[in-house]
């Protein structure tokens, strides 16, 4: 039996300390944000926000992205929130993980932006699971202006399902401290690959594309000549030392590149995403196809690929290149950007365009990186302003000088490790989007594919087993939808 | 008779080297738990270049480099800040509400009572991912995501059943005498059950102690639930940390970031370890 | 797990209060119902529709999300991995468990080792994770790095590999929870008075004899409340697998779980499918699957409850 006396007290104890508890949660979560929090101290102040976005009479003055060179100020004004700071928000939502260098250009940007303009940028690294957050803050009703992300999922997730603003308008608009306009810079090729209705919906800063990536220095050390043809990559990677083409094979869709790429080469642009889009899966069954699968099981049988390459848990492959152990890497040109920080002294970046086939066809891969402006934007005006603004050469060449990145403005330069690339874009006859569109136009799919190819790619299945089983995918996928 | 007695021995001897050598597993399984722990902490230490090169060195430099990049880009503080408010709100709301239900469970008698405990127990085979698409399509609707205190709401229903379950128990087997005073006394239900609450302090201790564990290793609520920087727990925080890192191949980062949060958890775990796990003796064998 | 009635403990003075009890009950009730209850109830409902859940209304399209993921190779690759964290992973959780609460018991350093096997269960799952992710990497891994240092390079494997990383991820949720079990089952033979084992050495009982004759009977409510413990425990397996393959990007669908799944198509991924019926249709098998397994360790476990 316990004491009575003894026993009460720090119990009642530990619920003054629940109590306490609660107190500083909620008094916690009041200081910590005003915008969102939905302490029952501040309803008006959440509600404002939210009703104001729904309010019919709004839309018009926010509308109009055609004639938006006036109009811009005033639109911004007659926002009625507690807090007036708030009109000059901008919240941009991003991809980048802090401490990667294109986030650090982009924060050099922002912060010149809001000295110059008085704009507050409310920016969100998000890392590359970027729209997981903004679908969380567009469903709680808050304001997201920008998102910057890789075009095909911004297109798969947002702009084909009719969630993102036509940006045509910012086509006409001047770049600041600059004599030309958005469209007199970025070039119509680029933007018309994700139009809608013949208006533009993502703007580009970055243009990225994929091929194999090599250290001139070692090529020659082996002695070796650049290859052009599939037949000869294979021969130069088997006499380019052990492991010569390293990889990550624990990232699915980098296993992808190989087989969409070949799809390509021998079936032309375009014909990997006949293939997924066809209802009875038949494509499948076709010469190119054939073809294709038949040089990625000649590669995986060849032994260039490094050992372990399978089970490679990125970045692990790519650092081990770098750092001299490889020859090959096949990657997006961002590649030289991610090792530059540990790759051996003297390391000579250079791409080898994806090897081309017999009679085959040439085409390269554009893969963007660019804004669009959420259809549920408090302020689509500013954030074009602010687009508009990033593009200026001066400010978009940290792009390129500190995070070696290719940028769609053509007078700003290139970094050197990616002049490659540049002559590989120019020179091609033709462009095409990562992957064919496949990830951006049927995520779902995509995942199916991914598997497959990986088995196929991993030696576990053979070149019939992977056409019959591809297929028989599509058109179940297809049956489903 | 004497070969039965030598094969009594044999067989002693067998089963005594059998014991050795599973003590001598149980030490090997601890070691390397602790060894790969040693290993990232010295990791911690290295660079980037060379850490993968040469695994078995010992760190040639002092790099606190690595230590105030991780600083930086972990936000401990706030992280923290965040997971205890959460942890510690949950818990204490979860106690607040599960105990004067656990106590009417067993100690009034009322219809319906057995099945509504069975009812409560029903919940704690619930697994997250079974209410998070509503709760957050919920949450979203009455501006509770992104924010602690929907974070903290949730934590307190998802530990619901489990905490009133197991208190049932726990206010089961208390005795009846003191009850039965205070009733005749003419006490009413309120005074009747603070009365009863200290003689199930131990039970509830070990409760708070299950839940809080429980609710320190949440992840996907606070991962789906919250987004912003200020928001996150320390575990969405590690894991920001991880994907920058691995774009950055800063792996020695990588491991500061880690041996940072495991700091303070190792010294508070030294400290409460004891509690921690006979509070799951108590819970596991009420 | 028990859910005893709870007839005979309450004072007689106290019955058919069932109005005061409401009052207690209510608080505890009201949150359950609106974040479990609710939203379970609500995730049946979505499963039965296709929805974005940005800007779009759920659609009713009955049993559609169901027949497709039946039909498909991913979803069945997930289930079966869940199993096998459920069969696999609990068998060699609860031998390891086993082992090592007999063990321990006898040992002098029992609560230093237990601590330690228990640490795992107090770090957030993403560091474990990650250290799991360096022990077991190809080339640099520290496995293979001590393989090959004391002369085992024999032994040296991709641990990774699609073949094999799944009983990769396997392993370590068996060094994780491991501790947690042990914890659970001491709990229980700590409870068993000694004079049982007295009794069984001075008739010479063996180690076997012992664990079968009197530990296993005595601890068996102990076991079926573990056993039900692992199946929550198993189905709902998350967060490891998702930073162990993913964290800057999606993990490897060779590693993907029920949960994982539900996380890529329904919440997250880097290319976002944001397919909620399907989701949801994805945990009402975890949630089904849960309930199966529960129902028939109690039928299997419930009867042989030992007295004492």
């Amino acid at each position: 039996m316990i004491n009575k006396r003894d026993g009460r007290r720090p119990l009642w104890l530990i619920f003054v300390a629940a109590l306490l508890t609660l107190a500083l949660v909620a008094a916690g979560c009041g200081n910590d944000d005003d915008s969102d929090s939905g302490t029952a101290s501040v309803p008006e102040a959440t509600e404002a926000p939210t009703s104001d976005a729904m309010e019919e009479p709004m839309e018009p003055t926010e509308e109009p992205g055609d004639d938006m060179e006036e109009p811009m100020e005033p639109t911004e004004e007659p926002r009625d929130d507690m807090e007036p700071d708030e009109d000059n928000t901008l919240r941009y939502f991003s991809m980048w993980n802090e401490g990667e260098p294109q986030q650090e250009v982009l924060q050099g940007i922002i912060d010149s932006y809001e000295e110059d303009t008085g704009v507050d940028v409310d920016v969100l690294w998000a890392g590359r699971e970027v729209l997981t957050s903004v679908r969380a803050a567009l469903s709680a009703g808050d304001a997201v202006d920008l998102i910057g992300f890789e075009a095909e999922p911004l297109a798969g997730a947002l702009v084909n399902t009719g969630e993102t603003h036509p940006l045509g308008s910012l086509l006409d608009h001047e770049i600041p401290g600059e004599d030309v306009t958005v469209g007199e810079v970025i070039p119509e090729s680029f933007l018309d690959i994700y139009a809608v209705d013949g208006e533009p919906h993502i703007i580009p800063y970055i243009v990225n594309s994929s091929g194999i990536h090599y250290d001139a220095r070692r090529l020659a050390e082996f002695g070796l000549e650049r290859p052009e043809t599939w037949d000869e990559f294979i021969e130069t990677a088997l006499a380019a030392g052990d492991n010569a083409v390293q990889h990550d094979g624990l990232i699915n869709f980098y296993n992808a590149y190989w087989l969409y790429w070949l799809i390509l080469r021998h079936g032309g642009p375009g014909s990997f995403n006949a293939a997924a889009a066809d209802p009875t899966g038949d494509l499948w069954r076709s010469d190119y196809i054939r073809a294709a699968v038949e040089d990625l099981v000649e590669l995986v049988e060849s032994g260039a690929l490094a050992d372990g390459y399978e089970g490679s848990n990125w970045p692990i492959a790519q650092q081990e290149w770098a750092n001299g152990n490889g020859t090959f890497n096949i990657n997006g040109t961002w590649l030289a950007s991610e090792t530059a920080s540990y790759s051996s002294e003297g390391f000579e970046y250079r791409l080898l365009p994806f090897p081309t086939t017999e009679g085959g066809y040439e085409s390269a891969e554009v893969y963007q990186i660019g804004w669009v402006v959420p259809e549920a934007a408090d302020s689509p005006t500013a954030a074009q302003e602010f687009i508009a603004y990033a593009l200026n050469s001066e400010r978009l060449s940290g792009m390129v000088d500190v995070a070696k990145n290719l940028v769609p403005r053509s007078d700003i330069g290139v970094p050197p490790e990616l002049q490659d690339a540049v002559d590989m874009l120019a020179a091609s006859p033709a462009g095409h989007r990562p992957y064919d569109g496949v990830q951006g136009d049927y995520p779902e799919y995509w995942v199916e594919f991914m598997q497959l190819d990986d088995q196929l790619f991993f030696g576990q299945i053979g070149a019939d087993e992977f056409i019959d089983e591809m297929a028989e995918t599509t058109s179940n996928y297809w049956a489903n939808q | 008779m004497e070969s039965v007695l030598e094969l009594g021995a044999a067989k002693r001897g067998a089963r005594l080297a059998s014991k050795g050598f599973g003590r001598l597993f149980v030490w090997v399984w601890v070691l390397f738990s602790l060894a790969m722990l040693a290993w990232l902490i010295l990791a911690a230490f290295k660079r980037n270049n060379t850490v993968f090169r040469d695994l078995w060195a010992l760190p040639d430099s002092n790099e606190l480099q690595n230590f105030s990049d991780a600083w930086d880009l972990l936000n401990l503080a706030q992280t923290t800040l965040n997971s205890l408010l959460t942890v510690g709100g949950g818990t204490a709301l979860t106690m607040a509400v599960a105990a004067p239900a656990a106590y009417a469970l067993t100690r009034m008698r009322f219809r319906g009572a057995s099945p509504m405990v069975s009812f409560f127990a029903l919940g704690i085979g619930v697994p997250v991912h079974a209410i998070i698409i509503p709760l957050f399509v919920g949450l979203s609707e009455v501006n509770l995501t992104n924010s602690l205190w929907g974070l903290t709401l949730t934590y307190m229903g998802v530990s619901m059943p489990f905490a009133v379950f197991l208190m049932t128990g726990f206010f089961r087997s208390l005795p009846s005498e003191l009850e039965e005073a205070a009733v005749v006394e003419g006490a009413s239900p309120l005074r009747v059950f603070s009365v009863m609450l200290p003689l199930a302090r131990p039970g509830m201790v070990a409760s708070a102690l299950i839940v809080a564990v429980g609710l320190w290793n949440e992840f996907l609520l606070a991962l789906v639930l919250t987004y912003d920087e200020g928001k996150r727990t320390i575990g969405v925080g590690l894991l920001n940390t991880f994907g920058a890192m691995r774009y950055t191949s800063n792996w020695v980062g990588l491991f500061a970031s880690v041996v940072i949060m495991l700091t303070p958890l190792i010294i508070l775990y030294t400290w409460l370890s004891r509690r921690i796990i006979e509070g799951l003796t108590v819970g596991a064998t009420k | 797990m028990e859910v005893s009635s709870a007839k005979g403990v309450s004072p007689p003075h106290l019955r058919h209060d069932g109005r005061r009890a409401a009052t207690f009950i209510a608080p505890a009730l009201t949150i359950y119902l609106l974040i479990i209850m609710a939203p379970t109830v609500a995730t049946v409902w979505i499963s039965f529709t296709e929805w974005r859940g940005i800007g779009d209304s759920p659609e009713f399209v009955g049993l559609d999300n169901y027949r497709h993921l039946f039909r498909s190779d991913t979803f069945w690759g997930s289930f079966n991995r869940t199993l096998g964290i459920l069969a696999v992973g609990g068998l060699l959780v609860f031998f390891f468990s086993f082992l090592f609460t007999m063990l321990l018991r006898e040992m002098r350093a029992k609560k230093f080792l237990r601590a330690v096997l228990f640490f795992p269960n107090v770090v957030p799952p993403v560091a474990l994770a990650i250290a799991w992710g360096v022990l077991l990497a190809p080339r640099n891994g520290l496995l293979n790095g001590f393989l090959e240092a004391i002369g085992l390079d024999f032994a040296t494997r991709t641990w990774l590999a699609p073949d094999i990383i799944f009983r990769s991820v396997i392993a370590g949720l068996v060094w994780i929870y491991t501790g947690f079990f042990v914890t659970i089952l001491m709990a229980g033979v700590d409870r068993i008075p000694k004079h049982f084992y007295e009794a069984a050495d001075l008739e010479g009982a063996s180690s076997r004899q012992k664990l079968f004759r009197v530990t296993l009977p005595l601890t068996w409510d102990v076991l079926s409340v573990a056993a039900v413990l692992w199946v929550i425990t198993a189905i709902k397996t998350f967060e490891f697998i998702y930073a162990f393959g993913g964290s800057g990007t999606d993990p490897s669908i060779a590693t993907w779980t029920l949960p994982v799944q539900v996380y890529a198509v329904a919440l997250g991924n880097r290319s976002p499918i944001f397919a909620l019926g399907q989701g949801s249709a994805i945990a009402v098998v975890m949630v089904v699957l849960v309930g199966f397994l529960v129902v028939l360790i109690r039928r299997i476990m419930h009867r042989r409850v030992v007295e004492f």
